[in-house]
């Protein structure tokens, strides 16, 4: 599948160069590559001029995401994504597969946003 | 930008089912923009514009009538989700030229919370979630203009709320075809209630054919008694006199007074004896006509003990048991109704025994000849009576009449169909007649069924607002009250037995009218000038006190300082307005705005 430049492919953490960026980003774990179809096309949007980035950790490490953010949960083997602000908090995490659609993977930038995160 | 915000508002009053179907304007002399009236105060001399919100009314309409209900319940759901979206929206079209970047994380992190309770909305309902899905990716699709996305400020809550939007249009158009089918009539109509009179009907042009009432402005500064004020001074006088009689003398002895000055008792009681006298003698009084006589006198007997009894309640009352000015009262109303048809009905019995009889019995002769004499002394009476009531019953208790037909809606309102509805109603306050701070319009907008018009029935009130009138802002008004004196010093100037006497007062007061505050305006706090004239020496010649006042609670309360210019003494003085009667208090505030 085709992405976007806003998308970017990693290995098992999240790179230093996005987590120092000032944008919203959001995380997927899942392998499912509809759901980051979906989050590449929701980042199209940025609203106030706030970039957003689409980070795919294929294969990610638990302890190692962990370390790098703050606020997880220890267990991310049923995490599909999770969303972080402009200085890294996390917004929402996504548990659910089955139920993720274009409007909750935007909703999931829209927590980053908000003003308690940045 | 601004087309997405226009969209916006249209859409905000599209689907508010639940919202005000009529928004009131105010328009007065020194401002030619209307203001929207959001707090139920209004300007008591202005113009005020009633806009039917139209949009609503489709769906409150649709919800009275249970006109498709599956669709006023979609929009219900809309509605829920249409609230904060005007924030919302205008918190996206802010202009980001020359912002930093962490003045747009900002107002990102606003934008955001408001986002976020709007989506916890959408993703309660999934209905409006799939909607809200589609909409977004439809607007990030490949094939979505780009130069639409920008008109959009690269977001897709606009588009989504445009769709939104169109799609509520067509559903009330659906609504609206219904309500049309069903032939639906709307009326408006406006009611004034003031202090002394409820439900006065008054007219909204475009909606009723009613005459203007009187015209009628409340001055802003009042700064001297007017002619009314005078009189209600002189009025107050008297009461005041009453008064302290009261408190001199027992309830008794007033009921005294007046049973002492009703003659026509002692005049019916003697006409009674005598006709029960010729009763018991009428065998041998009357060797003709014996039958007529005895029903003659049998039928002049049960009137007058009837208007005898109703004499003797006055008589019999000890002023202990009830309050003995409301007592009288009663009392007196009964006498008034039954002395209104007693001389047409002894006329009457009169009649038909001249009818049976032709010639002349010395013994009812004199009967019909004294019933002529007590007649004109229960005339008198009845004067005397209604004079009393004047001077005391009517000032005790506020007397508030309710107008004629009261709220019931004349032929004169309008039926209109949903197609022809005015947009607007409008109503010129001063041509409403006379009106105080305080009184209230209340406005209905009602809607009828063909049922309803079929069976006569009078319909459904679906919105009814109340208006409260008020000066706005600093203003002036008079005054006149009884008042409670008491001196701070006794001289011998000063011959007063009781601490306080009753006095009438006059003041001139400043006040200040909320626009806003409901609270202040019925606390209604005055500060003024106050005359009042008490008769401290006792001579029967009321002196002049001059001082200041401060009242609360439309002037129910008033406390003030007073110097007494013949006497030589100040006093302080109270008075306490009461909505209702009780002997030895003071009683009722008369308000005197002047007339022009």
């Amino acid at each position: 599948m085709k992405y976007s430049r806003r998308t970017i492919i990693s290995n098992t953490v999240i790179p230093d160069d996005i987590l120092n960026k000032k944008c919203l980003k959001i995380v997927i774990l899942t392998q499912d590559e509809d759901i980051v179809k979906l989050a590449d096309t929701a980042a199209k949007q940025t609203p106030f001029g706030i970039e957003r980035i689409v980070v795919w950790v294929k294969d990610f490490d638990s302890v190692q995401i962990n370390d790098q953010i703050s606020g997880l949960q220890n267990n991310l083997n049923n995490c599909i994504a999770f969303s972080l602000s402009t200085i890294n908090k996390v917004g929402l995490v996504m548990n659910d597969a089955p139920n993720i659609n274009l409007f909750r993977v935007n909703n999931a930038f829209t927590q980053a946003g908000r003003s308690k995160n940045n | 930008m601004k087309k997405i915000l226009l969209i916006t508002l249209i859409l905000i009053s599209c689907i508010q089912t639940h919202g005000q179907l009529i928004d009131v304007y105010e328009t007065n002399y020194t401002s030619e923009k209307p203001q929207e009236i959001s707090y139920g105060i209004v300007d008591i001399n202005s113009n005020l514009k009633l806009q039917i919100n139209r949009d609503s009314l489709i769906p409150a309409i649709g919800l009275s009538t249970n006109s498709n209900p599956i669709l006023i319940d979609e929009l219900k759901r809309y509605n829920l989700l249409i609230e904060s979206q005007k924030k919302t929206l205008e918190k996206l079209n802010k202009d980001l030229s020359g912002l930093s970047d962490d003045k747009k994380i900002d107002l990102l992190g606003d934008f955001s919370d408001l986002e976020s309770d709007l989506n916890t909305k959408i993703l309660n309902d999934k209905g409006l979630e799939t909607k809200f899905n589609a909409y977004m990716t439809e607007f990030l699709s490949d094939d979505f203009p780009k130069f639409e996305r920008v008109r959009y400020n690269d977001y897709y809550l606009g588009y989504a709320l445009e769709k939104l939007s169109n799609e509520t249009s067509r559903k009330l158009k659906r609504i609206e075809q219904s309500i049309s089918n069903e032939k639906i009539k709307i009326q408006l109509n406006a009611f004034l209630n003031t202090k002394e009179e409820k439900d006065r009907k008054i007219h909204v042009e475009n909606f009723d054919e009613y005459n203007f009432g009187e015209f009628y402005e409340v001055e802003r500064w009042v700064t001297s008694f007017s002619e009314e004020d005078v009189q209600a001074f002189n009025t107050t006088q008297k009461l005041a006199n009453s008064l302290n009689e009261i408190v001199g003398k027992s309830a008794e002895d007033i009921s005294n007074i007046i049973i002492n000055e009703l003659k026509s008792i002692s005049c019916y009681d003697d006409l009674l004896a005598e006709t029960v006298i010729t009763f018991k003698e009428k065998d041998d009084i009357f060797t003709t006509h014996l039958d007529a006589a005895t029903i003659f006198l049998s039928d002049i007997k049960n009137e007058l003990t009837d208007i005898i009894e109703i004499l003797n309640k006055v008589n019999n009352y000890n002023g202990k048991d009830e309050n003995a000015l409301e007592l009288f009262n009663k009392i007196q109303n009964e006498l008034i109704t039954k002395s209104e048809t007693f001389p047409s009905r002894i006329n009457e019995i009169i009649k038909t025994f001249e009818d049976k009889v032709s010639t002349s019995l010395p013994e009812i002769e004199s009967i019909i000849d004294l019933f002529d004499s007590c007649n004109q002394s229960l005339k008198e009476d009845i004067d005397k009576i209604t004079t009393l009531r004047k001077l005391t019953t009517d000032l005790l208790i506020p007397f508030k009449k309710t107008a004629s037909n009261g709220m019931e809606m004349g032929k004169e309102v309008f039926s209109y169909s949903i197609d022809d509805l005015p947009k607007a109603g409008y109503i010129d306050l001063k041509k409403t007649g006379k009106r105080s701070n305080g009184d209230n319009i209340v406005i209905r907008l009602t809607i009828k069924t063909q049922k309803d018009i079929d069976k006569k029935l009078t319909g459904e009130v679906i919105e009814k607002k109340i208006l409260i009138l008020q000066q706005i802002k600093l203003y002036s008004e008079s005054n006149v009250s009884i008042i409670l004196a008491n001196p701070f010093n006794s001289t011998d100037k000063v011959k007063i037995d009781n601490k306080f006497q009753f006095a009438p007062s006059g003041s001139l007061l400043f006040k200040f009218g909320s626009r806003r505050y409901k609270t202040w305006n019925y606390l209604n706090p005055g500060l003024g000038f106050n005359i009042s004239t008490p008769d401290f020496d006792l001579d029967g010649v009321p002196e002049v006190g001059i001082g200041g006042v401060v009242t609360v609670l439309q002037d129910v309360l008033s406390v003030g300082v007073s110097y007494n210019t013949k006497t030589d003494n100040p006093y302080w003085f109270f008075g306490v307005s009461l909505p209702f009667s009780t002997l030895g208090m003071p009683i009722n505030t008369i308000k005197t705005n002047r007339n022009n």
